[in-house]
């Protein structure tokens, strides 16, 4: 294990590093996202080493919602919506990524989705690892609640 | 005296909030490769970390002088001690080892042995020698004591990534600025 602290200065620096390097949003959103990604990808292989397989999606879905979750950010999702469309809403009410974030409203930037875009990638990458691809979409609410729409594509 | 210093850096880390070491070292691993794709210069690579290592080390000094509660270092040989004891132990969860002290003390190698950031971490042969993985160890070390004036310069001399035995930082004390206010200034 390491400090918490040490991987927020990372991911502060990452964050701001790849908005810097990016020349607009849509970059910066599909660099983190493919960060992300593969991140999320090996994290699920080592994370299912001794599980047996799981038969069905929701299965899936409900181990990135705990096991998966609680490995990244020491919580599981606190709420979790299924269709039979294949539509997954995953509610995380403290997202630990934007606890620490201080808002500045004379910024013209106040929207901090860029710390968010990284998660996407993490779902989509342990989603993929399970064989499944997916459009994941989400929203802040108010304060630090996000709230994570996955879509199964067919 | 690094026992002292050993079981400070143990008593802190049991304190502080801990993540997986996997999503620590994953996403580092995920910024070095892009560095790379967006540098076609090795060496700036290792620049850009260092930068980005610099960053972090000014703001999380602060952190590290509150929770670990460490007053002001008597030398330049404590400072070694803190950071290799406390420091890395605080942060990363592992100490690292102090060798090679020049003679007056301000110029010393601290080993790495157990980098959590190269876990799993193998480079392709042509970026062997060239590429300062952990370089932004260098820059957080050298961030983190610009802010209690001490500047110093941090290079890899060795890189356990590179066939080397283990991860080597050489630290070299350059000046120690003076932390007396500037005139006027009351």
């Amino acid at each position: 294990e390491v400090s918490t602290s040490s991987f927020e200065f990372l991911y502060i620096e990452l964050v701001d590093y790849i908005i810097k390097s990016s020349n607009d949003k849509t970059q910066t959103f599909k660099k983190l996202e493919k960060m992300g990604f593969k991140v999320g990808y090996k994290m699920v292989e080592r994370l299912c080493l001794d599980l047996p397989l799981f038969p069905e999606v929701l299965e899936i879905v409900k181990f990135i919602c705990r096991s998966f979750w609680t490995a990244v950010f020491k919580k599981s999702i606190d709420g979790l919506k299924a269709n039979r469309k294949g539509v997954f809403v995953m509610t995380d009410q403290k997202f630990q990524w934007l606890l620490h974030l201080s808002y500045d409203p004379t910024s013209t930037n106040k929207d901090c989705s860029e710390y968010v875009q990284f998660a996407v990638g993490l779902i989509k990458g342990a989603m993929s690892n399970f064989g499944y691809k997916c459009m994941v979409t989400f929203e802040i609410q108010q304060m630090h609640a996000v709230v994570f729409t996955i879509k199964l594509e067919s | 005296m690094s026992k002292k210093y050993e079981k400070i850096g143990e008593t802190v880390f049991s304190k502080v909030d801990k993540i997986n070491a996997e999503l620590f070292t994953l996403t580092y691993g995920a910024l070095v490769t892009q560095l790379i794709k967006d540098y076609e210069d090795i060496e700036q690579v290792n620049i850009k970390l260092e930068q980005m290592g610099y960053n972090i080390g000014v703001r999380l000094i602060e952190e590290f002088l509150a929770k670990s509660g460490i007053g002001r270092c008597n030398d330049f040989v404590e400072t070694a001690e803190v950071i290799s004891k406390i420091g890395f132990k605080m942060f990363l969860g592992v100490t690292a080892q102090i060798s090679e002290w020049d003679q007056d003390k301000k110029e010393f190698h601290l080993i790495i042995e157990d980098n959590p950031l190269i876990d799993f971490v193998e480079l392709p042969e042509h970026l062997k020698h060239k590429l300062y993985y952990s370089n932004i160890l260098c820059g957080v070390i050298r961030g983190a004591l610009e802010m209690v004036q001490m500047k110093v310069k941090c290079t890899f001399v060795k890189c356990a990534l590179s066939d080397e035995s283990s991860s080597e930082i050489k630290v070299v004390l350059e000046e120690v600025l003076s932390d007396l206010a500037p005139v006027g200034y009351d």
